[in-house]
């Protein structure tokens, strides 16, 4: 650590200093940063163990003071430690400790998950092999952790697979809650820009400022989608680009399929003989036949247009594709990739909500604050 | 060093001219210059092989050092390793002790809870060593060999397959470096007499008047058609290298009737397959809430109002979910309700103070059958 590196917590402790005060520096000292593994313009992230305990590793994340956040802490930091601190669950990066150095910097304490993301592993044809036991593992994991998410009231917001580390044990586990928030009060509108473009369902692009779980389940979808073909399954290049390739590969959201949708706030009337009907079960068991029948079907109902029809994440762990052959591998026999804890580091440091591609992409996405306070 | 320690190493060092002296039967090893010492790990009093032989033919006999009441048997006679016999009776005993607490590191959980085993096995052996509390500790270990006959034999099984299978490693390495190395004197042979002859067949042709540039010239055609072959040769005999490690490797492994696999965890027996569960063990379940369909809050103001939210049929398309609104509030209001902090408090505080932990459950449970404790916790 920068500051008082060898110092016992005890002895350090000013009495005349207050007990916050205190108690910040008796968890400071309780941990040993290390190496930088990553930085961005957003974090850096060291690697760290407990004083007491060598063995122990942690990763450090600290984040940066931002120039238009003089007053206080990133939105992100804030959502990031708050939701964070609330999750318990195998699936969840876990929250040691918060503290800060130097007055400013805050620090989040989180496990160290050494083996890279999912990303990685989907992307790496070469090298990586798996089979449909193999995503059915992943995807339980998944599911389970945003089911665990869901169930306490946090939405994620931010599902794509180099959100998604993976532990040493093979558990993979979400990470990156700095666009998390809570289930909305009623009435009070939410941002429509989050999630990665990517992985965005369309009642985002229609600008629906009440929406619900739903988005992440459709994120979880295009994972699932993804895991199987090895490439991002709706790649849009812009905005618009996305809603007409949701248009292409899924179906045109219309009143028949969707009912409500035009009365959305950026929705866009479509031509009737523009209209492409939503695919039929055929279509998908062609491009994701691998994962059988029912797995094409819990996939079809991720990718359900209307989100009060689309399946909740209590409705994926119900599904019977987890009870079909073949049976999920267990974790420790996943396939395994190296990225090691510089993907980490690089996974830890990134905005949310940003794709990583092309140059463009490294502009901060805008987050919309000034709706929500209405 | 103490004077106590000096005293000690003295003793158990005697004079050269006593080493050579049985001190049983005072023959010394100018009369007999076969003699031959022994000792047994009964007493290790040490005397010489005939001496042995004569008192303890015909059966166990005490021993006949003045002092000495243990009864010793001929077959337990054995030469000393070492010239220190307290050396020598410390290593018997770790040997002893060693062969019965034979546990291997990843038996256990966790590296510590190896480390407090070998901890204690080490306190066993200091006592049988020093011969602090010998009835008590000869108790322990003997009860500890009993209980943990089968794992004990089964430990011994595999430490033996491992050093067979060590040593049979160790001999085909051997092996294989010395046909590697006959290989290479081999082929030097071969080199060396093909060049003689390149060189004589030269000579040869000179001398039976061939043009010079000529013979000079297919000198130098028969050195490339020779490393052209050596190349070829260099390749075959690499293949033939591996062919033959990957026999041994399968005689290795493929032994008759002592088949060992590498990398199989032993005596783990496989716990059979449970369904997969989709939710990994966990379920939530809302004790102090029941969640209705619908709530009349028809009272309330319109932005409070979720009635007039449900009729927006643009919060509605969004897929908002007034029932997970309904849940939330609830789960926020009452979820404590089935916190007792006397309980959480009780288990967190452990062992050490487990009295007061319970007790405070205790009183929980007495007092707040029907409603609810309410504690500060701040």
């Amino acid at each position: 650590m920068e500051d008082s590196p060898q110092e016992p917590s005890t002895a350090a402790v000013d009495p005349t200093i207050d007990l916050s005060e205190q108690l910040n520096i008796e968890t400071r000292n309780k941990y040993v940063k290390g190496k930088e593994i990553g930085s961005g313009t957003y974090a850096f992230v060291y690697k760290g163990h407990l004083r007491d305990e060598p063995n122990t590793l942690v990763a450090i994340k600290k984040m940066k003071v931002m120039e238009n956040y003089k007053d206080g802490l990133t939105m992100d930091a804030v959502r990031e430690t708050k939701y964070l601190q609330e999750l318990s669950h195998p699936n969840i990066i876990k929250l040691y400790d918060v503290f800060t150095s130097k007055d400013t910097n805050m620090n989040l304490v989180l496990e160290f998950l050494p083996r890279g993301d999912l990303e990685q592993l989907i992307h790496d044809t070469g090298n990586v092999r798996y089979n449909s036991a193999d995503t059915k593992a992943w995807m339980g994991m998944v599911a389970r952790g945003i089911w665990f998410c869901h169930e306490n009231f946090v939405l994620h917001r931010d599902l794509k697979p180099n959100n998604l580390l993976i532990a040493a044990d093979g558990e993979v586990k979400l990470a990156d809650f700095g666009l998390a928030r809570s289930f909305s009060e009623p009435h009070l509108a939410m941002s429509t820009e989050v999630i990665t473009r990517w992985y965005r369902p369309p009642e985002l692009f229609y600008r629906a400022r009440q929406y619900s779980g739903a988005v992440d389940i459709w994120s979880v979808g295009c994972i699932f989608a993804e895991l199987i073909l090895r490439n991002a399954f709706l790649p849009g290049q812009t905005d618009i680009d996305q809603v007409e390739v949701i248009c292409q590969r899924i179906g045109t959201p219309t009143e028949e399929n969707w009912p409500g949708v035009s009365k959305l706030a950026s929705y866009v009337p479509v031509a009737k003989d523009k209209v492409r009907p939503v695919q039929p079960k055929s279509y998908y068991m062609q491009l994701f036949g691998t994962v059988g029948p029912f797995g094409v079907d819990l996939l079809m109902s991720m990718f359900t247009l209307d989100p009060r029809k689309r399946v909740t994440a209590k409705g994926i762990l119900d599904h019977e594709y987890w009870a079909k052959d073949p049976r999920p591998t267990d974790k420790e026999n996943l396939p395994k990739k190296g990225g090691g804890e510089k993907k980490m580091g690089e996974d830890l440091k990134r905005k949310g909500g940003v794709l990583e591609e092309g140059k463009a992409d490294k502009v901060a996405r805008k987050i919309d604050f000034g709706a929500m306070k209405k | 060093m103490s004077k106590q320690a000096q005293n000690n190493s003295a003793s158990a060092r005697r004079p050269p001219e006593e080493d050579e002296i049985c001190r049983v039967c005072k023959s010394s090893r100018y009369l007999n210059p076969n003699m031959k010492f022994l000792v047994n790990p009964e007493c290790y009093h040490e005397m010489c092989e005939s001496c042995a032989d004569r008192i303890f033919a015909s059966g166990p006999a005490p021993c006949p050092y003045a002092g000495c009441t243990k009864t010793l048997r001929r077959n337990k006679f054995r030469k000393q390793t070492f010239a220190d016999l307290k050396v020598e009776r410390e290593v018997d005993i770790r040997k002893r002790v060693n062969a019965i607490f034979n546990k291997r590191e990843d038996e256990f959980n966790s590296l510590r809870d190896y480390n407090n085993y070998l901890n204690e096995v080490e306190d066993l052996t200091f006592n049988l060593i020093n011969k602090v509390d010998i009835e008590k500790t000869e108790r322990k270990l003997l009860s500890y060999a009993e209980a943990n006959r089968r794992a004990i034999s089964q430990n011994d099984v595999r430490a033996s397959k491992e050093s067979q299978r060590l040593a049979a490693e160790e001999r085909l390495k051997k092996e294989q470096a010395i046909q590697r190395r006959e290989a290479a004197q081999r082929e030097l042979d071969e080199e060396r007499r093909v060049r003689a002859e390149g060189k004589a067949d030269v000579i040869h042709k000179l001398a039976s008047g061939e043009s010079a540039t000529k013979v000079a010239k297919e000198a130098k055609k028969t050195v490339l058609k020779r490393t052209l072959f050596k190349q070829q040769a260099e390749v075959d005999k690499q293949a033939r290298l591996e062919a033959a490690a990957a026999a041994s490797e399968a005689t290795l492994n493929g032994d008759g009737d002592d088949l060992v696999f590498a990398g199989l965890k032993q005596h783990v027996e496989a716990a059979p397959l449970r369904p997969y569960d989709a939710y990994g063990g966990l379920a939530f379940e809302r004790k102090m809430s029941n969640l209705q369909n619908s709530y009349d809050d028809g009272a309330l103001p319109r932005h409070e109002n979720l009635y007039y939210l449900k009729q927006d049929p643009r919060a509605m398309a969004g897929g908002y979910n007034i029932k997970e609104v309904y849940s939330q509030v609830l789960c926020e209001a009452f979820a404590g309700l089935g916190v007792f902090l006397s309980d959480e408090l009780g288990e967190k505080a452990g062992a050490a103070t487990r009295g007061t932990g319970t007790a405070g459950a205790a009183v929980a449970a007495a007092t707040g059958s029907g409603d609810v404790q309410m504690m500060d916790a701040f």
